[in-house]
């Protein structure tokens, strides 16, 4: 697993890309590979570049350095019309009915008409709106209208879906449905990149995720292996009575302190089972686990500034963390 | 090519499934039906008055006895109304002034002239209960003229037949040297004809040009832009925007020709039509006339929709249209005002100029063609700069797209602009 070498003839590579607004670096020196056919989580705070860098991929915005590639090749005008796009900014044509609407950007992204129609009709009816097909788009509630910007996205079956937060203004029942979408998508062999808030549904989606911040990548490379690599582990502790305040001399850093329930994180090259026998000699131990760190936990650690702890084997760092 | 024919097919069911749209074509129907039958309406709405004026001429003693100003007006006021009856009832005065001033009051007659004479000048004066109108007003001021004239010439001894021989009109052949007789066009109702369609033009650009730069700005005040943009290229974009709109004011005429010319076939018309003291004949309008104009419609409709493409593209919310529209729609009054100058003397110096100049140059090109008779080179040059003008508008509209893409909501610096074209 390396990332950004121009030899790679499958999926999407950036190379070097940097963009700056008016001297504010948005994007500086990130180099990303995202391997086909698989669920790529595209992670980092408010802010540091997710966009922007999407933007470029598609090249609504021309990167100041840095090349994009896809299967190896410059993305131009045809490759770009296998990409299937979420933007942040949502908006299509408030006056153009659903359905027209869909088959409308099927037909831009290059889907002959009748097939354009017939993937609307069904998408449409997965998503549970096949009802509003002949309404315009600004008679359709939020979360719908949200939909068909989802679908449009989707409809000419793209290779690449990038997707900027799809998740934002969807309901549950609706997030399912998605979910289940992007998975066909990667089952058929094509390839979803997003970003999201929604930790907790990135581990569960995503075989592959890159965390930026302030225009930098933090880390990237497959989810487990980040999560293995994590020299961190966490403790979880249950006693039967009152956890002693003062567990000095343990390898322990308090993390959710509690009466009977405490969460710690373990010094590097601690071993847990010294501390489980230090407290069983102390307390009735009831429940005890040694967990690796969530994602949630990587990504702030891995975009809290200056830190950079968390490079083990196997994950790959950015250039630029080291000098940080 | 594809793509553009796509951008193409959505603007024009969008413009035509809108309602402006629907509401605009079918107010304009409503005033081809109400022209059609306008002059008889005006006719009996606001024209249809009988006019009765009592003459008291006090001159009438010193003159021949044998016509007067009464008979000179009654000779000559023989308009008739709609109904047939006439327009004018000249009638001698009933009683003394004083008394006409009474039939004045009540409204037994409309009018009472009072004709003096004071040493050898007359003095005229009419006195009614409304006010007169400008039509009658002038009306009558040409009879009495006449009637004086003829009434001098009686008195000099030139009567009859004679002094009537002396109003006969001048017929004036006119010639263009070395092309035979200039009868084909009687500049009477070309000129109308031109009249009409150049108005038409400035009619449909002061619409559709709005309308191109609204198209413009929706794009990324809706933001559907950030997609539109990842597929097609900004030019593609504005093409297609341009000649959808294009082919939506097309449609819009269709309609209202298509309209205009069953009216006339119901009512039997269809050979002419009679405006006024115009009359025009379909079958005597050079066909050569309308290949120039559509094809000088074409060019400067294309021309302008650039220019208002390329404002649209300044601006990135619907609310700033004004700021672009405005200027532009002053532009193109400007070159109305230019071509209606050029009418009245189509080979002038300034028109030549003109008709090559980009923006200006279809549409006086046009009046040229119209009006006159120019060399074919200089309606290739207006055509090729018509062109390269329209190519180059839309593609500064593209370039100048390209780089406000993102500007959500912002106006675009002059800095930003220039850069856009580096």
């Amino acid at each position: 697993m390396t990332a950004g070498e121009s030899g790679d003839s499958t999926g999407l590579t950036l190379e070097r890309v940097s963009k700056s607004f008016e001297g504010v670096h948005a994007v500086s020196e990130l180099s990303l590979r995202v391997p086909e056919g698989l669920i790529f989580g595209f992670l980092g705070p408010n802010g540091a570049g997710k966009t922007t860098t999407m933007r470029v991929i598609l090249d609504i915005l021309r990167p100041d350095t840095g090349a994009v590639r896809w299967r190896g090749r410059p993305v131009d005008d045809q490759t770009r019309r296998r990409f299937g796009y979420l933007p942040e900014e949502r908006g299509l044509y408030p006056k153009m009915k659903v359905l027209d609407q869909l088959v409308f950007f099927a037909r831009l992204y290059g889907m002959p008409r009748a097939e354009a129609a017939a993937a609307a009709e069904r998408w449409l009816e997965r998503f549970g709106i096949a009802d509003r097909r002949g309404s315009r788009l600004e008679e359709l509630s939020r979360g719908n209208q949200q939909k068909v910007q989802v679908l449009v996205a989707l409809v000419h079956d793209p290779d690449l879906a990038l997707l900027d937060e799809p998740f934002s203004g969807l309901d549950p029942l609706n997030s399912e449905l998605l979910e289940a979408a992007l998975r066909d998508l990667r089952d058929r062999g094509k390839t979803v990149l997003y970003s999201s808030h929604r930790l907790e549904q990135v581990e569960d989606l995503c075989e592959e995720v890159a965390i930026i911040a302030r225009g930098q990548l933090r880390l990237s490379g497959n989810l487990e292996a980040i999560r293995d690599s994590a020299a961190r582990r966490i403790l979880h502790v249950r006693t039967a009575s009152r956890i002693p305040p003062d567990i000095t001399g343990l390898p322990l850093d308090p993390e959710e302190p509690g009466r009977d329930y405490a969460r710690f994180s373990l010094r590097e090259g601690a071993d847990p089972q010294l501390v489980l026998q230090v407290l069983a000699a102390r307390e009735t131990v009831e429940y005890f686990a040694v967990e690796r760190p969530s994602l949630q936990e990587i990504f702030i650690e891995a975009t809290a500034d200056g830190a950079g702890s968390s490079n083990g084997d196997g994950v790959e760092v950015a250039d630029g963390v080291e000098a940080v | 090519m594809n793509l553009v024919r796509l951008i193409v097919e959505r603007e024009y069911r969008a413009r035509v499934r809108s309602k402006g749209w629907i509401i605009a074509t079918v107010f304009g129907l409503i005033a081809i039906v109400g022209l059609n039958f306008a002059p008889t309406i005006a006719d009996t709405v606001f024209g249809g008055r009988q006019v009765r004026i009592a003459v008291l001429d006090e001159t009438a003693a010193s003159m021949n006895a044998s016509s007067g100003y009464l008979e000179r007006l009654r000779a000559d006021l023989v308009e008739t109304l709609a109904s047939g009856d006439p327009r004018y009832v000249v009638e001698r005065a009933s009683a003394d002034r004083e008394g006409m001033l009474a039939q004045v009051m009540s409204g037994a007659v409309d009018g009472f002239l009072l004709i003096t004479e004071a040493g050898s000048q007359q003095a005229f004066k009419l006195t009614t209960l409304d006010t007169l109108g400008l039509a009658e007003r002038s009306r009558l001021t040409s009879a009495l003229s006449a009637a004086r004239t003829f009434l001098d010439l009686e008195k000099r001894g030139i009567g009859g037949a004679e002094a009537l021989a002396l109003f006969r009109p001048v017929v004036l052949d006119t010639e263009v040297a070395g092309k035979g007789p200039d009868d084909g066009e009687i500049p009477g109702e070309s000129w109308a004809l031109t009249y009409v369609l150049v108005l038409l033009f400035y009619i449909t650009l002061a619409i559709y040009g709005t309308y191109v730069a609204m198209g413009v700005i929706e794009e990324k005040s809706t933001r559907v832009v950030e997609i539109i943009i990842s597929t097609v290229r900004p030019f593609q974009l504005m093409i297609g925007k341009v000649f959808g709109l294009g082919l939506a004011a097309l449609t819009q005429y269709a309609v209202w020709v298509g309209a205009g010319f069953g009216l006339l076939a119901a009512r039997g018309a269809l050979s002419g039509l009679e405006v006024g003291a115009v009359s025009l004949r379909f079958a005597d309008i050079d066909p050569w006339l309308l290949v120039a104009f559509a094809g000088m419609f074409a060019l400067g409709f294309f021309s302008f929709a650039g220019l208002f493409a390329a404002g649209g593209s300044l601006v990135s919310r619907t609310e700033d249209a004004g700021q672009i529209t405005g200027p532009i729609t002053m532009v193109l009054v400007v070159v109305l005002f230019l071509a209606v100058y050029s009418m009245d003397n189509p080979e002038s110096t300034g028109a030549v100029v003109l008709s090559m100049v980009p923006m200006t140059s279809p549409l006086i090109m046009f009046v040229r063609i119209a009006m006159g008779d120019p060399p074919a080179w200089q309606i290739v040059v207006s055509c090729v700069v018509s062109l390269t003008t329209i190519l180059v508008l839309v593609w500064m509209a593209a370039k100048v797209f390209r780089a406000g893409i993102l500007l959500y909501g912002r106006r675009m610096s002059v800095r930003a602009v220039v850069k856009a074209f580096r």
